[in-house]
């Protein structure tokens, strides 16, 4: 029993040894045969180093576009950070790109369709929006600047559209592509002639003047090339001079009053010690002789030429506003939004003589700012404090308003435009977050029921406020449209 | 203009509609106009240019009103000037600047003075200096590509290019020359951008009022003197002086606002996605 027990112990033994050979010996077939070149080229094993058994398989030819990373794209779309990560593609910058040709041009039949389609919706405030004004109280007529259509309108001064109406049509419109107006938010209005002035501020650098009964597609009488971002105009017609605010190089510049086509500024007013920032209301005191500058209060500082006169396009030309081509790289800076008073002729880098600046003055986008001599009343629209706030002339530093206006029962609303009836005692509001423009007593105050309403749509109509709508943005967490101004 | 802001609406708005909300105020730190945004799905954030203070704002993503930005890069060492336009790219998480002849790249939680981490610039590059210099920029994050607006044509560049670096591809030809605002659909590859064609100086205001823009696609493989794949909204459609371009492309829609319409519009092209 021993010798068999002895026996079977070594035969199993054998036969184990004989079956790993064997075994062996077909893995290594089997490997060889994978290693050598695929006949089909659909499936093969190589051994690099001492990594093996990677196996790639070629995708099917690509036909069309190639959708890629449907779990990123997907995170993409709606903001999903944790998925967004957890679906990343492990490739380092600078690797393949994820498909090297460019897909199938559509046929001339797709690209025809696509280019004739219309667009499914378009946002457009189909009403007229007030975003600066200006009265005649010889003519009895207030003239609107307005931003959402290109165009001036004219109203009766005492027109006040009824609680049940949709809107007041203006006695005269100036509107399309002859009138050289765009995104028009100063004017002014000649008590000799009722000539009609106008600045766009952005996208077309004309002044333009209209004959007091101009309408319609009218050209302007005479235009005369401004620095880009003009805001505010007011007339010195003592000195037969036209000032205005500049935004971009933070300054006022003064023309003749006649002065049209490329005729230079004859003083200019810009440099840091001016305190302008963003400015963008002006006024002038002719019985002072003071001018006052709302800020809002972004600014950056610019190197000087040494030689007089601007650089870039009003390069020849004396007196033109330094532009931002002179800037100073990371030069930027934030200030709280001021009144910055001067007199009516000061030049070049001149400290202002009083500075309204400082949290209790309640200025928020000071964008507009009238001055009443008589009453040595400064007048200021906040746009985004929904307020007219009104100060002495005199004010200095970090002071209260006197008096307020705010509040649901006033309707000021965004209001970018504020201008003053010396005859008739009226303060007028253009509100630009409500197509209205309101009429209140001079020494209005808290949230007064406005005298008149100048209304350009139903009083409930939604505002969308666009005004050159430059940049847009696809808010994928919201499915938002972001619209900039 | 008398109100810069930032004004969110409904996809489907139409018409005169009232903004969902609206960012605007003093707090804000916006000037006078707005001219870039834009929208970082990841970080749910709205990113927004100074052009005056030459800084980069970041707001949150459901900001309303007079809100101050989380954060600002703002100061000496950013080189920043007259900075009128940004980009993110939402998976690296960097922000690009156009400005002028270079690009700066900032990292996304940059906050404060804080120098660019790359600066692509350099005659290679083929950027030009004002008035011809570089517009805008858009980042496909899934090809690690960066694509540039201006200076003749768009250029595509490695996402991480930086100094003196050739474009990888270049497209020419009408419509790509006058492409400005654009952004990209990293799901196909493909290039959206607002063609302003026969762009004038702001003293000309003739062709204003032409229908002679459009939206371009390209594909970002196109190379070369190549016409748009598609055209969108014209020419001599529906758009007279295209500005600002974005894509919704769960809906398969493309929006692009036109300035002399004073409007923002929504076209229907599922053939772009």
């Amino acid at each position: 029993m021993t010798q068999l027990g002895r026996a079977w112990r070594t035969s199993r033994a054998i036969r184990l040894f004989v079956l790993v050979a064997l075994f062996g010996t077909a893995t290594q077939l089997v490997l060889s045969r994978e290693g050598r070149a695929p006949q089909d080229g659909t499936r093969r094993t190589k051994i690099i180093g001492k990594d093996r058994l990677v196996s790639v398989e070629p995708l099917p030819e690509m036909d069309g576009e190639m959708c890629v990373y449907p779990e990123l794209m997907a995170s993409l779309q709606q903001g999903s950070a944790s998925a967004l990560m957890a679906s990343l593609p492990q490739q380092q910058s600078g690797a393949a790109p994820v498909a090297s040709t460019p897909p199938r041009r559509p046929s001339d039949a797709v690209r025809s369709a696509v280019a004739a389609r219309k667009p499914t919706s378009t946002v457009k405030d189909p009403r007229n929006s007030f975003a600066g004004l200006v009265v005649d109280p010889i003519r009895n007529e207030v003239i609107m600047a307005e931003e959402n259509n290109f165009s001036i309108l004219v109203y009766d001064r005492t027109a006040n559209t009824p609680p049940g109406a949709a809107l007041s049509e203006p006695k005269r419109m100036i509107q399309g592509e002859s009138t050289f107006l765009e995104f028009a938010c100063g004017v002014y209005v000649d008590p000799t002639t009722g000539d009609i002035y106008g600045i766009n501020n952005d996208t077309l650098n004309w002044m333009t003047v209209f004959d007091r009964n101009a309408r319609g597609n009218a050209a302007p009488n005479r235009k005369l090339a401004t620095p880009h971002s003009t805001f505010s105009i007011v007339a010195d017609e003592e000195n037969q001079e036209l000032l205005m605010t500049v935004q971009d190089p933070h300054a006022v510049v003064t023309f003749k009053k006649t002065a049209k086509d490329q005729d230079a500024p004859v003083r200019l007013l810009q440099g840091p010690k001016t305190q302008m920032a963003d400015p963008h209301g002006l006024a002038l005191d002719p019985k002072t002789g003071l001018i006052y500058v709302t800020n809002w209060g972004t600014h950056n500082e610019r190197r000087i030429p040494a030689v007089g006169g601007g650089t870039g396009r009003g390069a020849r030309k004396p007196n033109w506003p330094v532009g931002g081509d002179q800037s100073i790289p990371g030069s930027g800076y934030f200030r709280p939004p001021s009144i910055t008073v001067y007199r009516k002729d000061a030049q070049g880098d001149v400290a202002p003589l009083r500075v309204i600046q400082g949290p209790r003055t309640l200025m928020n986008w000071p964008t507009s700012i009238a001055v009443h001599p008589d009453r040595g009343e400064l007048f200021v629209a906040n746009d985004t404090g929904d307020s007219v706030t009104v100060y002495r002339a005199d004010a200095d530093g970090d002071v209260a308003p006197i008096r307020i206006l705010k509040g649901p029962r006033s309707m000021i609303k965004n209001p970018t435009g504020v201008a003053l009836d010396l005859k008739n005692n009226e303060l007028w509001v253009a509100n630009f977050g409500n197509h209205s423009a309101t009429v209140f007593p001079i020494d209005a105050a808290g949230d007064p029921v406005p005298k008149r309403v100048i209304r350009s749509g139903p009083a409930n109509a939604p505002s969308p406020m666009l005004s050159n709508p430059h940049t847009i943005a696809y808010d994928t967490k919201r499915d938002e449209l972001l619209v900039s101004n | 203009m008398g109100h810069p802001q930032i004004a969110a609406f409904a996809r489907l708005a139409n018409g005169g509609a009232k903004p969902t909300r609206a960012i605007a105020g003093q707090n804000t730190l916006f000037n006078r106009t707005i001219h870039g945004m834009a929208y970082d799905p990841v970080r749910d954030e709205i990113l927004v240019p100074g052009n005056h203070a030459f800084a980069i704002l970041t707001f949150r993503g459901d900001a309303n009103g007079d809100v101050p930005p989380v954060r600002k890069i703002f100061g000496p060492n950013t080189t920043l000037l007259n900075p009128s336009n940004v980009s993110i790219d939402p998976v690296h998480g960097e922000i690009f600047v156009a400005q002028g002849n270079r690009v700066v790249v900032f990292p996304r939680d940059a906050d404060g003075d804080v120098a660019p981490i790359r600066i692509l610039q350099g005659p290679d590059t083929g950027f030009l200096p004002r008035p011809n210099d570089t517009q805008r920029v858009t980042v496909d994050p899934v090809r690690n590509l960066l694509i540039a607006s201006g200076a003749g044509g768009l250029r595509i560049f490695d996402r991480t290019a930086s100094g003196n670096t050739k474009p990888l591809r270049f497209i020419a030809g009408a419509g790509a020359k006058d492409v400005r605002l654009l952004t990209n659909n990293p799901a196909n590859g493909m290039i959206f951008g607002a063609v302003r064609a026969g762009e004038n100086e702001n003293e000309n205001i003739q062709g204003r009022y032409d229908l002679d823009d459009f939206v371009g696609v390209w594909s970002v493989f196109d190379d070369g003197n190549v016409p748009p794949r598609l055209t969108i909204g014209g020419p001599n459609l529906a758009l007279k002086d295209a500005r600002g371009i974005a894509i919704d492309p769960r809906h398969k829609n493309v929006i692009v606002s036109d300035k002399t319409l004073n409007a923002v519009l929504t076209f229907s092209v599922p053939e772009a996605f």
